[in-house]
C-alpha cells in the first residue's frame, strides 16, 4: 500500500478503509495468504506503520499510536478468522472423504419371534393373574388312572371313545427286571402308560397333591398349558399333537355362575369385547354340569354359514363343575366344597386369532410365515 | 343321528316351523346340529348327541326336551292295547343279570307285507331304507327299525322256522364265531351277552343278530326281540368286535326297561295288528309273548334343592313350581320327603344310566332353563398373586436374547418313526437313551417319543432353506422322554430341555460375505455364552462326547461345574442318513440345571481399585483346545486374580503349535496392587502351566 506521506490520523483513516476493502475482496485462501503478507510480512504495511511513527511530531504520536494499533489488532481478528474458516473446512472436507454408503441394509440376525401358541397362552395367562391362578404343566406320559380312571371315566365309558389314545409301552420303559420308582402315590408298574389325552390329567394330579399337601384345603387354583395327544390320522384339521389349557379353581360356594363369568372374562379377553358368547349343555365325565362355551362365527356373526356349519357358533371350550365323585376321589367333601374346570385347545385358538387357516400350519414351523404374522 | 322333523312333529308341536329358529332350539338344549338336509317338514337334522345320552337317540326323547323348555305336552304314538290273555311263546332262559328284561312276541305276518308310506317316507329320509318309495328290506324290519328312531327301542326279528325250541341269553365262556346276517364273519369275545336256541347263537345281544335265523322277504312267521341289555357288555362286545351298528350304539348309550313291550306294542300297531291302521285282513296277527325280566329294582331317588338349584343359577327368586313342572315334563316324579319341605326327583326310567345326584338334576333344571338365563357373576380376585414356576422365569431370562438374536420359537412333534429311532440308534450305538415306544399309534411315523430334539430341528431348518429362508434359527422348549430320565428330574419319563439349531447364513443379507462354519460356530457359541451367562456364574467349554454331534465339533457348556447343555454341528453320518444337505449346528440345554445354576447366582460390586493387566502368549498343541488351557489359569488360584480371557488365537505358518494370548486381570477390593506382587503371582502360574501341564511361553 501506498506510505509515502506523512502519518496523520486522515491518512490512517482512508488507509483503513483501503484495507477494508482489501479484506472483503481477499474471497479464496490465496487471496488471504497475499494480503497476509502485504499487511503482516516483513515488509508489511503494518510494520512500516511502526517504523514511520517515529517521524510523528510528539504531540500527535499518542493519538497516531492508537490508531495504528487498533489497525492491527483489526488486521490481524481478520487473519484469525480466516484461519478458523479454513480449518474447519479441511477438517470437514477430510471426514467427508471417510464415506460409509449408510444406505445399505442393516446387518443383524434379525428379530425371532415366539409360537403363536405361546403367545395365546401367555393372553390366557395374563387375563388369569388377577385370580391367583398357578401354572402346573404336569406330565405328557401319563398313567390311565390320572388321564381317566380318576376323572370318573371308567374302561368302556363311550367318553374313552371320545379321545383315542396313545399307549406306550410300559414294559419297555422298566424291564423285567427292574422296579418303577413310585413317584405317586399310585405305583406305576404293572399300570398302563400312555400319552394326555386331555390337561385334566393335570387337574387331577392337582387335586390329588392339593388335597395331601394341603389337607383339603382350599383354595386350589391351577393352569395347566400343554401338550396334548390323540391316535388319529391327521389332515389339514386333526392333528395327534396339539395344545391344550385347562384350569381347575376349588374353593367353598363355587358355583355355575361363577363359571360362565370367568369363561366369558376370558373368551372376550381373547377375541374382543364385541364377541358374543353363549353356553350349551355338553357332556364330560369329570363334570357335572358340563357346558359347552360358544362365540359367534368371526364370519357370519351368529347368523350361520359354511365355515360354522350353518349354526352361526363356534365351539370354543369345554367346562363344567367339577363331579362330586372327582372331588370325593380325592378326599373332598363334595358337600363343603365345590369346583369348575375349563379348557380349550389352544393351538385352534392360536390359528384363529393369527388367521392361520388350519390347524396343521400351527406345527409346520415355516419361518415365513411366523415372519409374517401379526 | 338323524332326526326327521316330520317325526319330530309326531311326537310335539313343534316350537317353531322356520327350520333355523328349531335348530338353535335343539342346539340350546345339548343337542348339537351338525348340519341339516332338506327343507320345510321334510328337513332332517344330521344331530350330535352327547354321550350319556340314550334318549336323545329318538324322536320321544327329543321331544320330552321340547316340552321341558316349552312346557308343551308330548303326543305318544298309537300303539295296540296292552297285551293281554295271550299264550306264551318259545321259552325263554336268562341266565344273566346283564340283561334285564327280555320279551319274545310271536307274530303271523300277513303275506306280501307293506310297509306303511308315511314309515317307508322317514326310513329313506333316515337313510336306512335303500331306495325312494321302494324298501330293500323286510317290512317288518323296516318297521322295527322305524320303532327304534320313534321311541329309541332297538328290535330284533328271528324267522321262527329257523328257531329251535326255546331262548337263551347267556354270557360265552370262551371265544365264539358267528356269521352275521350282513353276511360276514366274526369272533364274539368271552363275556359276551348272546341270545343262543338250543342249537347255536342265533345273536349277539345288543349288536348284531345271525345269518342263521334272519328274516327275509317271505317270512310270514316272527319272533320279535325286544329287551333291555347292559350298556357296558354290549359296549365291550360290539368294539371287541370291530363292529357299530345303530342297536349296539343306542344299548351302550342306556336303553328304557319300560320300553321293552311298549315299543313291541307299537310295532304290532304299525304291523297292522289289532286296531292297527292297515286293514285287518292284510295286518300282523300276535300268537303268543313271553318275557323273562329280573325284579324290578325302586326308581332312584335324589333329594330336590331347590336353593342349590338357585344358587348355581345365581337366580335366588326362581320360582319353585316352575322347576318342579320342568322337571315332571322330562319325566321326573317329585315326591316329598319324611320332613316338612324335603322333596325327592324319582328318576325316570330311561334316565337310569346318567342320572345319579343332585348336580344331576341341577344340570336338568339348568338345561330346561336355557344356559343363558344363568345370571352370571365373576368370581372372587385372590390377594396373592402365586410365584411363576420355575421354567416360566427361566424362559422369561432367556427369551429375550433368544429373539434379540434372530430365533424363532417352534413346536415339533414329540415323537418320530421307528426308522429315524434306528438312524439315532446306527450313529448313537449303546449311548443313545432308552426309547418310550407308542404301542398303537396309526401313523408309522409316531412310534418312538423323541430322545433328543436334533433330528425335528436339523429337518426343519432344512426345509425352510428349502423354502427360500437364507438362515433359520430356531429354538423349542419342551420335553424328551426316556425311561433313563426317571432320575433326573419329578417326572418318571420326561426332562425339559431347550434346544436351539442353526444353519445358513447367521445375517440375512444377501450382499454380505457369508459366514464361515467356523464364524457360525462361533456366532452360535456366543448366543449360547449369552444364555447360559444370563442365568448362570460364567460360562467355559469343556470338552463332551456326544454320540450324535461332529466328534471334533463339540462342547459341553458349564456353569461353574454345572454342565448346563451340550452344542456342536450334527454327526455328519447322521446327517447324511437324514439326507441333509447342510450343516446343521444344534444345542440342547438342561432346562433343570439352569434353573438350578439361575438359583446360585450371586452380585458382588465392582471394585474401586485399579486392575493390573498381564499378558501371557503360551504355545497350545494344535489339538489342545484353548478353553481348557483358560480354564486352567482360572482354577490356578492365582491370589486376586479377577478375571482370564482369550486375547489372541494364531497359527504361524510351519509351526506345529497355535499361539492363544490371555489377558489375566488382577484387582483387589481392599487396596491397590503392586506390579512385583502381581509380577510374582505370574511367574508362580507360568512355572505351574510349564512343570504341570507342559504348556511354554510363546517367545
Amino acid at each position: 500500500m501506498d506510505l509515502g506521506a506523512q502519518l496523520s490520523a486522515e491518512g490512517l483513516e482512508v488507509l483503513q478503509k483501503k484495507i477494508d476493502e482489501s479484506c472483503r475482496s481477499a474471497q479464496t485462501a490465496a487471496d488471504v495468504d497475499l494480503l497476509r503478507r502485504d499487511l503482516l510480512g516483513k515488509e508489511g504495511t503494518l510494520k512500516v506503520l511502526f517504523q514511520k511513527l517515529r517521524e510523528v511530531p510528539a504531540d500527535q504520536k499518542p493519538v497516531v499510536a492508537q490508531k495504528i494499533n487498533e489497525l492491527k489488532a483489526q488486521v490481524e481478528a481478520f487473519f484469525a478468522a480466516k484461519d478458523g474458516e479454513s480449518a474447519s473446512k479441511g477438517r470437514s472436507d477430510a471426514l467427508r472423504a471417510q464415506y460409509i454408503d449408510t444406505s445399505l441394509p442393516g446387518v443383524s440376525p434379525g428379530i425371532g419371534r415366539i409360537h403363536p401358541i405361546t403367545q395365546v397362552e401367555r393372553q390366557i395367562a395374563a387375563l388369569l393373574k388377577p385370580f391367583g391362578f398357578s401354572n402346573v404343566p404336569g406330565p405328557e406320559v401319563e398313567t390311565e388312572y390320572y388321564c381317566f380312571d380318576s376323572l370318573n371315566i371308567p374302561p368302556h365309558h363311550p367318553a374313552r371313545d371320545m379321545q383315542d389314545t396313545f399307549y406306550v409301552d410300559a414294559g419297555d420303559l422298566w424291564g423285567a427286571d427292574k422296579e418303577a420308582p413310585a413317584r405317586d402315590s399310585r405305583p406305576i408298574s404293572g399300570v398302563l402308560h400312555l400319552l394326555r389325552t386331555h390337561t385334566t390329567s393335570v387337574q387331577a394330579r392337582t387335586l390329588e397333591l392339593a388335597s395331601k399337601e394341603a389337607k383339603g384345603g382350599v383354595p386350589v387354583r391351577v393352569a395347566s398349558f400343554g401338550r396334548v395327544y390323540r391316535n388319529e390320522t391327521e389332515d389339514a384339521s386333526h392333528q395327534a399333537m396339539f395344545h391344550q389349557f385347562e384350569l381347575v379353581w376349588l374353593d367353598k360356594g363355587l358355583t355355575l355362575s361363577h363359571l360362565m363369568a370367568l369363561i366369558t372374562h376370558i373368551l372376550k379377553g381373547l377375541y374382543g369385547k364385541r364377541r358374543k358368547v353363549r353356553f350349551v349343555p355338553k357332556f364330560y365325565p369329570y363334570t357335572e354340569p358340563s357346558i359347552g362355551p360358544q362365540i359367534d362365527c368371526s364370519i357370519c356373526h351368529g347368523t350361520g354359514c359354511g365355515a360354522c356349519g350353518g349354526s352361526g357358533w363356534v365351539t370354543i371350550a369345554g367346562a363344567g363343575m367339577v363331579h362330586r365323585n372327582v372331588l370325593t376321589e380325592f378326599g373332598y367333601d363334595p358337600n363343603e366344597v365345590s369346583g369348575f374346570a375349563f379348557g380349550l385347545g389352544t393351538s385352534r385358538l392360536a390359528c384363529q386369532l393369527c388367521g392361520l387357516p388350519n390347524l396343521k400350519m400351527a406345527y409346520e414351523n415355516d419361518l415365513r410365515v411366523y415372519k409374517a404374522l401379526p | 343321528m338323524k332326526l326327521h322333523v316330520s317325526l319330530l312333529a309326531k311326537c310335539i308341536e313343534l316350537p317353531s316351523s322356520v327350520i333355523t329358529e328349531l335348530r338353535h332350539v335343539l342346539d340350546d338344549l345339548g343337542l348339537e346340529v351338525k348340519d341339516v338336509e332338506g327343507e320345510g317338514a321334510s328337513a332332517v337334522f344330521n344331530l350330535e348327541t352327547l354321550a350319556n345320552r340314550g334318549d336323545h337317540l329318538f324322536a320321544l326323547g327329543v321331544a320330552r326336551e321340547l316340552s321341558a323348555r316349552y312346557l308343551s305336552p308330548i303326543k305318544h304314538p298309537s300303539m295296540v292295547p296292552a297285551f293281554q290273555d295271550l299264550k306264551p311263546s318259545l321259552p325263554v332262559r336268562r341266565l344273566t343279570e346283564a340283561c334285564s328284561r327280555y320279551a319274545l312276541l310271536e307274530v303271523e305276518l300277513p303275506k306280501n307285507m307293506v310297509i306303511r308310506p308315511d314309515v317307508r317316507a322317514i326310513m329313506y329320509a333316515a337313510g336306512q331304507s335303500g331306495v325312494a318309495g321302494e324298501s330293500n328290506k323286510p317290512a317288518i324290519v323296516d318297521t322295527l327299525n322305524f320303532v327304534q328312531l320313534e321311541l329309541g327301542q332297538p328290535m330284533h326279528a328271528f324267522d321262527r322256522e329257523k328257531i329251535d325250541g326255546e331262548i337263551i341269553i347267556e354270557l360265552t365262556q370262551g371265544k365264539e364265531t358267528i356269521e352275521a346276517l350282513d353276511g360276514n364273519s366274526y369272533q364274539v369275545p368271552p363275556g359276551a351277552i348272546i341270545i343262543k336256541d338250543r342249537k347255536k347263537i342265533v345273536a349277539v345281544a345288543g349288536v348284531i343278530g345271525c345269518s342263521n335265523s334272519m328274516v327275509s322277504s317271505s317270512t310270514t312267521r316272527v319272533l320279535l326281540e325286544s329287551a333291555c341289555f347292559d350298556p357296558v357288555h354290549v359296549r365291550k362286545t360290539a368294539r371287541a368286535m370291530g363292529l357299530s351298528t345303530d342297536a349296539s350304539y343306542a344299548f351302550e348309550r342306556g336303553s328304557d326297561v319300560e320300553m321293552v313291550v311298549p315299543a313291541l306294542r307299537r310295532v304290532v300297531f304299525l304291523a297292522g295288528g289289532a286296531g292297527g291302521a292297515i286293514k285287518e285282513e292284510a295286518g300282523a296277527h300276535v300268537i303268543g309273548l313271553t318275557i323273562a325280566d329280573a325284579p324290578q329294582k325302586e326308581r332312584h331317588k335324589i333329594p330336590l334343592s331347590i336353593k342349590e338349584i338357585r344358587n348355581q343359577m345365581n337366580l335366588p327368586r326362581l320360582s319353585d313350581v316352575e322347576i318342579v313342572t320342568r322337571l315332571k315334563h322330562l319325566g321326573f316324579l317329585i315326591e316329598p320327603g319324611v320332613a316338612e319341605g324335603d322333596q325327592f326327583a324319582v328318576v325316570p326310567s330311561w334316565r337310569v344310566w346318567d342320572i345319579r345326584n343332585a348336580e344331576d338334576i341341577v344340570e336338568e333344571v339348568v338345561r330346561c332353563f336355557g344356559l343363558s338365563r344363568v345370571k352370571q357373576e365373576l368370581p372372587p380376585l385372590a390377594y396373592e398373586v402365586p410365584e411363576a414356576p420355575a421354567l416360566e422365569q427361566l424362559v422369561a431370562k432367556l427369551e429375550p436374547l433368544l429373539l434379540g438374536q434372530g430365533f424363532f420359537e417352534v413346536m415339533t412333534r414329540s415323537y418320530y418313526s421307528a426308522e429315524v429311532a434306528g438312524y439315532l440308534e446306527k450313529v448313537a450305538g449303546k449311548r443313545l437313551p432308552t426309547h418310550v415306544r407308542i404301542n398303537n399309534a396309526l401313523e408309522k411315523g409316531y412310534s418312538h417319543l423323541k430322545v433328543t430334539n436334533l433330528v425335528h430341528l436339523a429337518e426343519l431348518v432344512e426345509e425352510n432353506q428349502k423354502h427360500g429362508v437364507r438362515g433359520s434359527r430356531v429354538f423349542e422348549i419342551g420335553r424328551l422322554f426316556s425311561p433313563d430320565f426317571a432320575e433326573k428330574d419329578g417326572y418318571a419319563f420326561e426332562r425339559e430341555v431347550i434346544s436351539l439349531a442353526c444353519a445358513g447364513r447367521w445375517s440375512d443379507n444377501e450382499w454380505r460375505k457369508p459366514e464361515s462354519l467356523e464364524q457360525r460356530v462361533q456366532l452360535f457359541r456366543g448366543v449360547l455364552d449369552g444364555l447360559v451367562g444370563a442365568v448362570g456364574q460364567g460360562v467355559s467349554v469343556s470338552e463332551s462326547d456326544e454320540p450324535l454331534l461332529h466328534p471334533g465339533v463339540q462342547g459341553s457348556l458349564k456353569s461353574g461345574r454345572s454342565i448346563c447343555g451340550h452344542f456342536g454341528l450334527i454327526h455328519p453320518e447322521l446327517a447324511a442318513l437324514l439326507g441333509l444337505k447342510q450343516p446343521v449346528l444344534y444345542a440342547e440345554l438342561e432346562a433343570s440345571v439352569l434353573g438350578r445354576v439361575s438359583g446360585e447366582r450371586s452380585f458382588e460390586l465392582p471394585s474401586d481399585f485399579p486392575s493390573v493387566k498381564r499378558d501371557i502368549t503360551l504355545k497350545i498343541p494344535l489339538r489342545d483346545r484353548v478353553g481348557r488351557v483358560e480354564r486352567l489359569i482360572s482354577e490356578a488360584k492365582l491370589q486376586n486374580l479377577f478375571e482370564v480371557s482369550v486375547a489372541d488365537d494364531f497359527r504361524k505358518e510351519g509351526e506345529e503349535f497355535r499361539r492363544a494370548t490371555f489377558r489375566l486381570v488382577f484387582q483387589s477390593r481392599e487396596r491397590t496392587l503392586s506390579h512385583p506382587e502381581v509380577d510374582a503371582g505370574m511367574e508362580q502360574l507360568l512355572a505351574s502351566l510349564k512343570e504341570k501341564h507342559q504348556l511354554e511361553l510363546a517367545v
